[in-house]
């Protein structure tokens, strides 16, 4: 008999070519989250899929993406072509079109400081800004999609139907401890959850933590933090420990986490992942009530996001051992594994949907998952879209029958398995590369 | 295309000065076409070559070599080699004489069935050190791809 309720499992949208994914398979997790970077740039598409979701009875917010603002800004700037110049084909580096809007919604002391183009800092913040700023982060969230079908002809004698999110998020920036200045980011973090938590409003206001991972190696003041937190008296919090990779996890940090959701529980705090995984589903058996994904990666994220234009291989994720890895890899070790045919691979390995119809009844059609290609005027081989797209939904079909695994089992009973399977992958020869990509399993099982 | 330029500090050796050598080795053990960087999944084999078992070149009868070239890393070399078995016949890590001759009673390079090739640093001379075993996880609808297309 299961022992916890599901998690509440958020599909992150980060951009409309994943709505595809999203629309496809939101109905199987608890709800939405969108960017409100994504919003601004493209406003209409995100409010008819925000209506969408919310007519399906499934949750949905906007994430303000505050902490942003106080990272240097040259992470949200791109160049552009210079129209204000004539002739010759100039461009400029400029902040992103939808990050100056939010910047227009979210008012001072971001619009200020971005005029001076300088990221904020804890001293913008005296008590009246701090105010009146998180009254702007409340109205945005609350409004904007409003205002969006006000100013659409057609939509406008509906906006009264437009729905409010689920849930708003407090303002948040990064705190980057330990390095210098990382109690001033602290403080201010508490001072807006506080001051937000506050003002009037019928949605339901969620915090945010969004520190350096670093602070779970000092499990007391990480559990100071908490405390500060849920004094705010919030209902809900959201946990981002950047860039936590939940495969990579040391048994000291998932202790000190563990303690942090222990800490929100007992005081009747919900609490959730900003970016997670299958480790985060374990964790619902200690009392995180949730975790948030992307559709392709994002089940850990970095506050410094990668600049460069190199398009990230989606990986088939492997339910055995809960990660992606690479489709060779898995094929090299099937015979290891016992995998002699499709029934095999779908009794061991992943019996989803998607599984079926690509592997069709023939295992060498598991390739169909990593096919790349040339393209004209690369030096590399970049994967097909047809490949990134059957990883992708795969990866959701599989999330979900991983969270319906975990809800089924008993804590010991998944303690057992995943100690049974780390057992087994550690027995494959040590040629095979899945043998050394196993040994988080143990870890995890001190979760349970 | 180029290779990548790792360096052996103290012996100024670069990973892509194992190519020609091995190259030329290859060729003369009867493999007829022998290139570098074949794609395969989301990696590059260093080299790879075809020998034709007749002048017809019938797919089915010609023989597939796949060679890792790595200075020291022989883990990642053996893992990756480990995986070339999916798409060649035989499957070889290539390192520098000294560390090549370190490797030869590995248990995992035998029980893998990967061969080493050791290769002279200075006269640049290649010798199998350990034989690798024919693939038994060589497909199909990889090796017959690269047989078409060697073929040409």
């Amino acid at each position: 008999m299961p022992d916890t309720p599901r998690s509440e499992v958020f599909l992150r949208l980060g951009s409309h070519s994943e709505k595809q994914y999203v629309i496809k398979t939101f109905r199987l997790f608890h709800g939405v989250l969108v960017g409100a970077n994504l919003l601004e740039s493209t406003p209409g598409a995100t409010v008819s899929f925000a209506l969408n979701v919310i007519g399906q009875k499934r949750a949905f917010a906007i994430d303000p993406m505050t902490y942003t603002f106080g990272m240097d800004l040259d992470y949200i700037k791109s160049e552009t072509i210079d129209r204000t110049k004539k002739g010759k084909k100039t461009t400029k580096f400029g902040l992103k079109k939808s990050f100056v809007k939010l910047a227009e919604e979210f008012g001072n002391p971001v619009s200020d400081a971005v005029e001076k183009d300088r990221p904020v800092k804890p001293s913008d913040f005296d008590d009246d800004i701090t105010e009146a700023f998180c009254e702007s982060i409340y109205t945005y969230q609350t409004t904007r999609m409003r205002t969006y079908f006000d100013a659409d002809i057609q939509l406008q004698e509906f906006s009264d139907h437009c729905p409010d999110p689920t849930f708003v998020f407090a303002p948040y920036f990064y705190i980057p401890c330990p390095e210098a200045g990382w109690k001033e980011w602290r403080d201010l973090n508490i001072k807006l959850a506080n001051c937000f938590g506050e003002l009037d409003g019928d949605v339901e206001k969620h915090g945010v933590i969004c520190i350096d991972q670093k602070i779970l190696d000092d499990s007391a003041r990480w559990l100071r933090l908490c405390k500060s937190f849920i004094d705010t008296g919030l209902p809900a919090f959201w946990l981002w420990l950047s860039p936590l990779s939940e495969e990579k996890i040391s048994d000291s940090r998932l202790q000190a986490l563990m303690e942090g959701i222990d800490s929100f529980k007992d005081a009747g705090r919900r609490v959730y992942n900003m970016h997670g995984g299958y480790l985060s589903a374990l964790l619902s058996k200690r009392g995180l009530t949730g975790f948030s994904h992307g559709v392709g990666y994002g089940e850990s994220k970095d506050v410094v996001p990668v600049i460069g234009v190199i398009v990230p291989v989606v990986n088939y994720h492997y339910p055995p051992l809960h990660i992606r890895t690479g489709i060779a890899e898995i094929e090299r070790a099937l015979t290891e594994l016992g995998i002699s045919d499709a029934d095999d691979f779908h009794e061991k390995v992943c019996d989803c949907t998607v599984c079926k119809g690509v592997i069709a009844g023939d295992l060498k059609n598991l390739r169909q998952f990593g096919e790349f290609v040339l393209k004209v005027g690369n030096s590399r081989e970049s994967q097909t879209p047809d490949s990134a797209k059957k990883c992708r939904l795969h990866f959701l079909l599989a999330r979900r029958k991983e969270l319906d695994h975990v809800a089924e089992l008993t804590a010991a009973d998944l303690k057992q398995e995943l100690r049974d399977t780390a057992k087994e992958y550690a027995g494959l020869p040590g040629y095979l590369t899945l043998q050394s990509k196993a040994r988080h399993l143990n870890v995890w099982a001190k979760a349970l | 295309m180029r290779l990548s330029k790792k360096m052996n500090k103290s012996k100024k050796f670069a990973e892509c000065d194992l190519s020609l050598p091995v190259r030329k080795f290859l060729n003369r053990e009867g493999y007829d076409r022998v290139i570098r960087e074949l794609p395969f999944f989301d990696r590059s084999i260093d080299v790879y070559g075809v020998a034709w078992a007749d002048e017809a070149k019938t797919a089915h009868t010609a023989k597939t070599i796949a060679v890792e070239l790595k200075l020291s890393k022989w883990q990642k070399a053996l893992h990756q080699a480990a995986l070339y078995q999916l798409c060649s016949d035989y499957s070889y890590v290539a390192m520098p004489r000294k560390v090549a001759e370190t490797l030869t009673e590995h248990e995992d390079f035998r029980a893998a069935g990967v061969g080493i090739l050791a290769v002279d640093t200075t006269s640049k001379a290649v010798e199998i050190v350990l034989p690798a075993v024919l693939s038994t996880q060589a497909k199909g609808h990889y090796v017959g791809p690269y047989k078409e297309m060697l073929r040409r």
